[in-house]
């Protein structure tokens, strides 16, 4: 969404969290971002269009999610047209009870991989730049044979990889990415957490991190798709206090954090 | 906020968890676990049927035909309609190693599963993919070997005008439009022993059951298509499909007479919806799907006798809405429709389908070239910015020199196109090779031959003008299109060879091999070239085409005589029309196909 233009007043701009899983675990970033604009199009809620001569829904949808992870609360910002149809409109533009109308509408509209979770008002200026996301690897192992790959990661100063893309390629050190990374038992096996910073100039991506895991370290049944069961379960975004199992992460990762923010 | 996947996602989560670690290691996962919108789950519900379209995901989620079968039998019987489709080469190699057989997207069940599979075949160049998801279900190749727990296999879709190809290999063939006859399929499929099955199927009007009965299967038509809703709750992919927009058919079948059509042949008479069935069901479809583009689908949908009123009506529907009419006819005003409906002005399509106007004589699409330049011009000074030709070459009758004038109708379009539209005009050129089909006045002629293909095509490279896009079909898939599509119980056995040697989605450029389907061809003793040139094999079908008026439309086609379209001219005694068979236009409907838009 572009934000040169101040929202219309007859638009609101909300703040929408959504979950991905099932079959939308493997959709692209653009074809997440056109199943919400779809959701909202059969919610009967149109969204505001940008100006220009190809004008677009104004519906941006926060940090891309890998192909392949689900996640738990993802956020996206978008523009309604109030008064349109799946606006009853009822009780006036100031109903406190609009968003949970709309989440209601939303949540019903939506195809089976993508669940619309909570709608929020929120200020026009309102940008999703993203400074930290929180990953989840959940593993059908014991926590020994996982929590000794992870500490033989971390135990490196730096781990270099190369990444190539179309100017070449260049260097990238995913341990500084990583903001801490901790290993946790469940009932059915144990979980991988850890948190990716985000900067200025970019981030390591969660499969990286995880291929490097694995190579230190092998992970009975990761040979062959070591991201596979990989959910991320909050991003913190620059001006928005955390949500959920993010907050949760900086309650306990406080110091590590406050590098990265 | 914490969430359990299962809890949230049911039994698309369930289905996604089992099959995480191969869909991980694959192109376009997404492919492989549904989640469309509007996707019906009855997991109770019997008989199951799976319904498959033999290509990869992305083209089979777009084929109207699927859709009309899925929402039919989940939303008006009993049984449970699930889907599959092939999986792409990376998905089959991952399936085998892992023994895992193909499922339905639906609930995730084997699809061996399912009492009954039924396929819609387009054309030829699928057939290789039918055997290959029989085998990744685990279900026997060969319908002699299939027992009483395998699910019948039924197969539908214009390429069933000649079904030998696929006989060995189908248990039942289903010729022309199944809607009237699909609560029977289905009764069918609900038997318990296979036989029995395959008796019942037998029994149902316009089913070919090899082995059963004599004398050809009529083909069957819709003849109350005009009274029924279209699909009004479509499945919509969430993964990028080759179509993303609402679709209604809004007319069934075509009089033009193309004479190389198989479609325009196989779907007639022309029936049509009323235009308030076709206004109420698209403000139906902008609902459910969430798509601001309406495409009214059909064979000639500028020749739909309520085409202006529907698609003014449907543009007022909702601020934003987009309607879109494929096939557009060669004409100013077809293309002016086009540009009402759509308010854009991007590139517009248009198929003279030959270069010039003795040939387009020959295959009775009477296109004039002032009509092309008029069309061409209607194109650029009504803002659009690109125009793409399709032609055949390989027709009938056509010399050299006569394939040789695409290129100069190209360099005089794009001259038109330039002198209107400037430098930002882009003129392109698709050339595709005919193909004799069955069910058609050219079913006899033989394929124009690999040689003369090549050659023409160099022929238009050498004198294609600076500036247009050139593009050209490989002339190898054509010739085994052309084997396919005429050949007898020989061309069966080149199928099952080239499949066990490899070949799968022929239809892709980067999957067809040549090579692969002349070694096959060797082994049965067989001549590509040759089987291309010989005279069609005699058909179980009945396309319901009076054999008078097929051999009187090959003789006026090597005359250059037209022949008249019988909604607006004297009827040409096709042998369609009978009984119940007749054409249904909409009261009020002119005469003249509509030509109205200024």
């Amino acid at each position: 969404m572009s934000g040169s233009r101040q929202v219309g007043p007859d638009t609101a701009r909300v703040l929408l969290t959504f979950a991905r899983g099932g079959p939308g675990r493997y959709l692209s970033h653009l074809d997440t971002v056109r199943a919400l604009q779809r959701t909202f199009a059969r919610a009967g809620l149109d969204l505001a269009l940008s100006a220009g001569m190809r004008p677009k829904p104004r519906l941006a949808v926060g940090l891309p999610l890998p192909v392949g992870a689900a996640a738990v609360a993802e956020l996206a910002v978008a523009d309604v047209v109030v008064g349109c149809e799946g606006d009853d409109g009822r009780d006036g533009k100031e109903n406190d009870a609009r968003p949970g109308r709309w989440q209601a509408s939303l949540h019903a509209a939506g195809p089976p991989g993508i669940e619309v979770l909570d709608v929020e008002p929120c200020g026009p200026g309102l940008r999703l730049r993203p400074r930290l996301a929180v990953y989840r690897w959940s593993l059908d192992l014991s926590e020994d044979v996982v929590a000794a790959a992870a500490a033989d990661f971390l135990a490196e100063s730096g781990v270099l990889i190369e990444r190539s893309g179309p100017k070449g390629s260049r260097s990238v050190d995913l341990r500084a990415s990583i903001d801490a990374l901790e290993v946790i038992g469940t009932a059915h096996g144990c979980e991988l957490w850890f948190g990716v910073r985000h900067e200025a100039h970019g981030a390591a991506r969660p499969s990286e991190v995880l291929e490097e895991v694995v190579r230190r370290s092998p992970i009975p049944g990761t040979e062959t798709a070591p991201d596979a069961g990989l959910t991320r379960c909050g991003v913190v975004y620059v001006g928005l206090a955390a949500r959920g199992l993010a907050r949760e992460w900086l309650e306990r990762h406080g110091s590590e954090t406050q590098q990265a923010g | 906020m914490s969430i359990t996947q299962k809890a949230v996602f049911g039994e698309a989560g369930d289905l996604e968890e089992r099959l995480r670690p191969l869909l991980q290691q694959v192109r376009r996962p997404g492919r492989y676990v549904g989640g469309e919108f509007n996707v019906r789950r009855k997991p109770a519900a019997e008989p199951l049927v799976v319904l498959s379209y033999p290509d990869v995901y992305e083209i089979g989620i777009s084929n109207p035909a699927l859709q009309i079968l899925y929402s039919y039998i989940n939303d008006r019987t009993a049984a449970a309609a699930e889907r599959a489709y092939c999986p792409w080469p990376d998905m089959a190699t991952l399936m085998r190693g892992a023994g895992l057989p193909l499922w339905t997207l639906e609930t995730g069940r084997p699809v061996r599963e399912a009492q009954l599979w039924g396929f819609t075949l387009p054309h030829e160049l699928n057939y290789t993919n039918l055997l290959e998801m029989l085998d990744l279900a685990g279900v026997p190749v060969l319908s002699e070997e299939r027992r009483d727990d395998d699910p019948v296999v039924v197969a539908g879709g214009p390429a069933v005008a000649n079904p030998l190809p696929l006989s060995p290999f189908v248990d039942a063939f289903f010729a022309g439009e199944v809607e009237p006859r699909l609560d029977r399929l289905v009764a069918a499929a609900a038997r318990r022993r296979r036989a029995d099955r395959l008796a019942a199927l037998a029994d149902v009007p316009g089913v070919w059951v090899p082995g059963h009965g004599e004398g050809p299967v009529p083909r069957q038509v819709h003849t109350t298509f005009s009274t029924c809703t279209p699909v009004t709750r479509p499945l919509v992919p969430v993964l990028e499909a080759v179509h993303d927009r609402a679709v209604i058919e809004v007319m069934r079948g075509c009089s033009a007479g193309c004479r190389f059509c198989q479609a325009g042949m196989w779907y007639r008479p022309v029936r049509e919806l009323p235009v308030a069935t076709v206004v109420s069901a698209a403000a139906e479809l902008l609902r459910e799907t969430g798509c601001d583009e309406v495409s009214l689908v059909s064979l000639s949908s500028c020749d739909y006798s309520g085409v202006v009123e529907a698609v003014t009506a449907i543009r007022d529907l909702k601020p934003g809405v987009r309607v879109s009419l494929p096939s557009l006819r060669v004409d100013s005003a077809a293309v002016k429709l086009a540009a009402l409906g759509t308010g854009q002005r991007g590139s517009v399509t248009l198929a003279p389908e030959a270069a010039t106007e003795h040939l387009r004589a020959t295959i009775n699409k009477h296109v004039h070239d002032t009509q092309l330049e008029e069309a061409t011009a209607a194109v650029f000074r009504g803002g659009h910015t690109g125009l793409k030709l399709y032609f055949m070459i390989g027709l009938p009758g056509e010399t050299d020199a006569e394939a040789a004038q695409i290129a100069t109708v190209a360099a005089a379009t794009a001259r038109q196109a330039r002198e209107l539209a400037g430098g930002r005009a882009r003129v392109s050129v698709s050339v595709s090779t005919f193909v004799p089909k069955s069910a058609t006045p050219f079913a006899a002629e033989p394929f124009v031959g690999t040689d003369a293909v090549r050659r023409r095509q160099q022929m238009l490279r050498d004198a294609w003008p600076r500036g247009v896009r050139l593009s050209t079909h490989d002339v190898a898939t054509s010739l085994v299109e052309a084997v396919l599509a005429r050949g007898g119980l020989e061309a069966a056995a080149l199928v099952h060879e080239a499949w066990r040697g490899g070949a799968r989605f022929d239809g892709w450029s980067e999957h067809f091999s040549l090579e692969v389907w002349q070694a096959a061809a060797r082994r049965v003793g067989i001549d590509l070239e040759e089987a291309a040139a010989t005279a069609p094999a005699p058909s179980p079908i009945d396309p319901l085409l009076d054999a008078t008026f097929l051999s009187r439309e090959r003789e006026r086609a090597a005359a250059g005589v037209r022949t008249q379209d019988c909604r607006t001219g004297a009827c040409t005694s096709c042998g369609v029309c009978g009984g119940p068979i007749r054409m249904d236009l909409q009261p009020g409907a002119p005469q003249e196909p509509a030509r109205g838009v200024s």
